[in-house]
């Protein structure tokens, strides 16, 4: 395919991707409202699905580009695609075992932002990469980071969620939420979720993302050593990655070490993607627009 | 895990305070076992893990003195910026070197021992769960699994039951453990307890990065770190390793722009040679010996790259005796990139940075006739623009000494280069390494001070420059490749450290423990009560799979409905 057409292609890929959410969050939304119906949730799911295939679609057709050919994982809105379709990915697969229905929503709203925001970074594939670019570390890294920051985006809704759920089974939010019911579960006739099951899923989320978030960490510092002969040097970047990884080991000694659940712990979850969205938009926003924050992550 | 448990006899633990401790003086904990103890506390690792955090978050708040710095400037800057008390406060809590300060470093010191007191703690456990697991168990932990079944079976021996059990498990690739007792028979299965390794080996992996960090970036242990810009056909001397670094070549492959090569860099290469010494020798006594049999005497430094090349295979470089140097002998050959660093002798070089040394003479005829020449020398890098001052020069001579010229900093880089009478024509210049650069000047210092400078316009080898009676020249433009040299001996350890993370975390996340219990209980009417539970953690549904095919080859129908056999 030619260069114009792969071009046309991630532009058409790159508004389906945009609508496919939107349209899987507003099905979700509505799923969540009408309760009873089986078919609207899983249009969610088909849509989500299609926002899923764009992202494939714009990272292929940017990989295919002639004058660049490499995996495209360099720039933020490469990055922001892998990321969205890791959040909108590992909630699809999760769906399977666990009924996300409720979180649907926020989950589509959370990747559309993702989208967005590294839409609005959009670069056209460079021929060429800065020196240090040039690394299969690089690709590894950003695979990683994939794995990991997605389950933890999906984890971090799921808390939320808890949270919200635990407010309405405390006596005051018992009360307000008397006359009204999320219908969760309704549909299939399974159990309602309540917070301690989304609490549960928030930590087997964290669980499943904590080696990688590791690995994040263990390929960048492999990375770095061969760029720039030091596995570590404080950068700006490297630190909230290091508090990142440093507040879920310490929601993972609370969980599994001292047994605590429920409200802490689901605000952990939110607290963490916190972090991530911090080290990832934050970390690099500060970096270019302020004088006092120094970072060599920045591209 | 290796060998499976089979029909070990297995003593159930013994409950805390039941044995050894009955009747034992209470003797109040001395002061190391309560430090002990505090410290094997998970509150208190979370406690640490937290303020790890927070400290680390001041680090990126707080703006950090650039390393090196000297102290006393450090603390002047300080009390002139924040005032006595702020100033003083941030200069003695170390604020300005926050991931370097004491109180940072304690707090990592006291992790480290945590993590050594908890992996100890845990271990002990850990180990005896892997070797002698708890067989037996009530009642009510058997049915209280993820998966249950209860019932009771009217015929057969119960020995049949325990024997059927056993083989359905181990058909299963669950390790089995038998405990017999007076009331019937208890079985413990497991498959993935290598999961228990998991955490053990994560804490382990924790210590040995920090181990490694402290090891590799200690001077004691011979780290360091070193600039080596070389010039192309010039030399680098590690007397650290005694090794020696030709940079044969340098590139630096632009890429493409739309005139031609842009200025932006794709990658930077040094081909560089390593030499080392034929023989080891204090560098005083070694006599350096040229190609045509001259020598340059005791501690003489080479000078020039042929000079002192001796190759591997001339006879002088094997004669070599008596503790005194007779050449160089070439090693190996390389090519250093970015991300490509070369390795040799535990040294590491890295392709860093790159730039060109400038040479610039000034020039004024005096009324007799004389020529006064100043020269000045700028070092321009190829990544970064110069700071303030890095490419400023005081004439120096004539009418004009006390002008100064600096690099228009807005055309470091710019994709330009002077045509005839100076005029600006897009080519394929690639600065710093090309040769033209835009100069500005101010006819005296206060005229600098106000910002009154004036465009000069392109100075070239080819090209010299004019500002009132001085002629100003660009004598010399000399590339150069920045490596950084590297030893860092706890890079190995750090890299374990990594690897056995991966591992741990692998094995404690990934690695599904699976467990069983069967209760077969003799009755006294004769039959066989039968209790049998299971969990796999997450994989509930497989706990729930592994009981009902145990209730279907025991044929064990649930309690309440009567069993059959």
């Amino acid at each position: 395919m030619s260069d114009e057409g792969l071009r046309a292609m991630e532009a058409i890929a790159s508004k389906t991707v945009f609508v496919a959410l939107v349209l899987s969050g507003i099905a979700y939304a509505i799923a969540w409202a009408a309760r009873g119906s089986k078919v609207v949730p899983r249009m969610g799911a088909v849509l989500a699905g299609a926002g899923l295939a764009g992202c494939a679609v714009i990272f292929i057709s940017r990989g295919l580009q002639p004058e660049a050919p490499r995996l495209p994982l360099t720039t933020l809105y490469e990055f922001a695609v892998i990321f969205t379709a890791g959040i909108v990915g590992f909630y699809l697969v999760a769906s399977i075992r666990w009924d996300l229905r409720s979180i649907g929503t926020p989950v589509m709203a959370l990747a559309c932002a993702v989208f967005g925001l590294g839409s609005k970074w959009y670069q056209a594939v460079e021929p060429t990469l800065m020196p240090a670019l040039n690394s299969v570390w690089l690709n590894i890294h950003v695979v990683t980071a994939m794995l990991a920051y997605g389950p933890l985006a999906v984890g971090a809704m799921t808390g939320a969620y808890a949270l919200v759920l635990y407010a309405r089974e405390s006596p005051g939010g018992r009360r307000a939420a008397a006359s009204r019911d999320d219908g969760d579960g309704e549909a299939s006739g399974a159990k309602p979720l309540t917070g301690d099951d989304l609490d549960d899923i928030t930590y087997r989320t964290i669980a499943f993302s904590f080696p990688w978030l590791t690995a994040l960490i263990i390929t960048g510092a492999i990375w770095a050593q061969y760029a720039w002969g030091t596995y570590w040097a404080w950068d700006v970047k490297e630190v909230w990655s290091l508090i990142t990884w440093i507040i879920y080991a310490a929601y993972l000694h609370m969980r599994l070490m001292r047994g605590w659940r429920g409200r802490v712990t689901a605000a952990f979850g939110v607290v963490g993607l916190a972090l991530v969205l911090f080290t990832w938009v934050g970390v690099q926003w500060l970096a270019t627009h302020t004088s006092w924050v120094q970072s060599l992550h920045t591209y | 895990m290796g060998k499976q448990p089979t029909r070990a006899e297995t003593k159930p633990e013994e409950p805390a305070g039941s044995s050894d401790d009955v009747g034992a003086e209470q003797e109040a904990p001395g002061f190391l076992a309560e430090v002990w103890s505090a410290f094997g506390s998970v509150k208190v690792a979370i406690i640490l893990l937290i303020v790890w955090a927070l400290g680390s978050v001041l680090g990126t708040v707080v703006s950090q003195a650039p390393p090196g710095m000297d102290r006393a400037a450090i603390q002047r800057d300080l009390i002139a910026a924040l005032g006595p008390v702020l100033g003083s406060l941030k200069f003695h809590l170390q604020l300005y070197c926050v991931y370097h300060s004491f109180w940072y470093r304690t707090v990592l010191l006291l992790l480290c021992v945590s993590i050594v007191v908890c992996t100890v703690e845990r271990s002990k456990t850990t180990l005896r769960r892997l070797r002698r697991p708890v067989v037996r168990a009530s009642l009510p932990s058997v049915t209280r699994m993820q998966a249950a079944v209860q019932g009771n079976l009217r015929g057969g021996a119960p020995e049949e039951t325990v024997v059927t059990a056993m083989e359905f498990l181990r058909s299963r690739r669950y390790a089995v453990c038998r405990a017999d007792h007076d009331q019937g028979t208890d079985l413990y299965a497991r498959r993935g307890a290598v999961r228990l390794l998991g955490p053990m080996l994560v804490h382990i992996s924790v210590l040995l990065v920090f181990l490694g960090a402290v090891y590799g970036r200690s001077t004691w242990f011979g780290s360091f770190t070193a600039n080596a810009w070389i010039e192309k056909g010039g030399w680098h001397h590690d007397s650290r390793t005694d090794q020696y670094f030709l940079l044969r070549d340098f590139h630096v492959p632009f890429r493409p722009g739309q005139d031609g090569e842009s200025t932006v860099p794709v990658d930077y290469a040094s081909d560089v040679v390593v030499y080392e010494p034929v023989v080891s020798g204090p560098a005083e006594q070694r006599v350096y010996v040229f190609p045509d049999g001259t020598g340059t005497g005791p501690g003489a430094e080479p000078d020039g790259a042929a000079d002192v090349v001796i190759p591997a295979d001339d006879p002088r470089a094997r004669s070599a005796s008596g503790g005194k140097e007779v050449g160089l002998r070439k090693v190996r050959e390389a090519r250093i990139r970015v991300n490509h660093p070369l390795m040799s002798k535990g040294i590491g070089l890295y392709q860093q940075d790159w730039g060109t040394i400038v040479d610039l003479v000034f020039e004024s005829r005096g009324a007799d006739g004389t020529t006064q020449a100043a020269r000045a020398t700028w070092v321009l890098h190829g990544g970064t623009q110069p700071r303030e001052g890095d490419a400023l020069a005081r004439l120096g001579v004539g009418a004009n000494a006390h002008s100064l010229i600096r690099l228009k900093r807005d055309a470091y880089g710019r994709h330009v280069a002077q045509g005839g009478d100076n005029q600006v024509v897009p080519t394929n210049n690639r600065l710093p390494l090309g040769p033209s650069l835009y100069i500005e000047g101010a006819a005296s210092p206060q005229d600098a001070m106000a910002g009154q400078w004036q465009d000069l316009g392109y100075l070239s080898p080819s090209h010299p420059l004019k500002f009132g009676d001085v002629t100003i020249r660009m004598s010399k433009v000399t590339p150069f490749t920045g490596l950084e040299a590297k030893r860092d001996p706890g890079v190995g350890l750090v890299m374990f450290g990594f690897a056995v993370a991966i591992v741990g975390l692998v094995l404690a996340f990934y690695v599904p423990l699976r467990q069983a219990r069967v209760k077969v209980v003799q009755l006294k009417d004769g039959g066989i009560r039968v209790a049998a539970g299971a969990t796999a953690g997450a994989d509930e549904a497989s706990a729930r799979r592994l009981i009902e095919g145990l209730a279907e080859a025991l044929e064990l129908v649930p309690r309440g409905r009567g069993g059959k056999r």
